[in-house]
């Protein structure tokens, strides 16, 4: 299934409906479900943060083979964002020393098993597979 | 979906999905505590890391006046994203 979406943080609406409609078809369980839509709001939503100007819509595709999902964010705007090179967390850090934000990225990393990026011809292309638990 | 109550008892219940888009509705109660408060996560489903950001700007608030947020009843999943986090190790999780 693959769709666009508008470029601003009020698509996540459309967004996890788009998904609740690719589980339903495709029998995620709940856990499977919130850790797809967590993954996905985390990247879209950096995707935004560094792109605000641009009016481009961003596509989302995703597949399930076997018990492995496979997601694409496709962002058109011209401008690289690689998700795999954002700085370590440091998830020993006093509460005093943890910066407000930056655990998106962390938290992505933790819940896929790969996370590729590509930028080729204008486009950002985030690649993540995940295998589903059995 | 997601609502924020208060309950009688002056717990702060949380319910459904706590993502990007309800962090202003959140902010709106999370700013207004000023002593050590519980949070209920029975009734929620879903956080990202725009619902952690104001947990952990509260906790931070608190803590300067040796208040905290003490959090309750979270489902696997909730918890599994705090232990990704390292959040484990900056609230108490009963």
């Amino acid at each position: 299934m693959r769709k666009d979406f508008k470029r601003t943080i009020f698509s996540l609406e459309a967004v996890f409906l788009f998904l609740d409609d690719f589980a339903k078809k495709n029998r995620f369980d709940p856990a499977a479900l919130n850790d797809t839509k967590l993954i996905v709001e985390e990247l879209f939503s950096n995707i935004i943060k560094y792109s605000t100007w641009s009016q481009k819509k961003i596509t989302i595709d995703i597949s399930l083979t076997g018990s492995v999902l496979l997601l694409q964010l496709i962002d058109k705007n011209g401008q690289p964002f690689d998700p795999t090179q954002s700085a370590e967390y440091d998830t020993q850090q006093t509460l005093q020393e943890r910066p407000i934000g930056k655990v998106g990225l962390h938290l992505v990393k933790n819940l896929v098993d790969d996370l590729r990026y590509d930028y080729k011809n204008g486009q950002t292309i985030l690649t993540i597979k995940k295998q589903l638990k059995g | 979906m997601f609502e924020i109550k208060v309950t009688p008892e002056q717990e702060i219940k949380l319910i459904g999905r706590f993502d990007a888009l309800q962090k202003e509705k959140a902010l709106q109660i999370f700013s207004t505590i000023q002593r050590t408060t519980v949070v209920d996560f029975q009734e929620l489903d879903y956080i990202s890391s725009a619902g952690l950001s104001v947990l952990l700007a509260t906790q931070k608030r608190l803590k300067i006046q040796e208040h905290q947020l003490l959090l309750k009843n979270m489902s696997q999943h909730v918890r599994e994203i705090f232990r990704y986090a390292g959040f484990d190790m900056i609230f108490e999780i009963k």
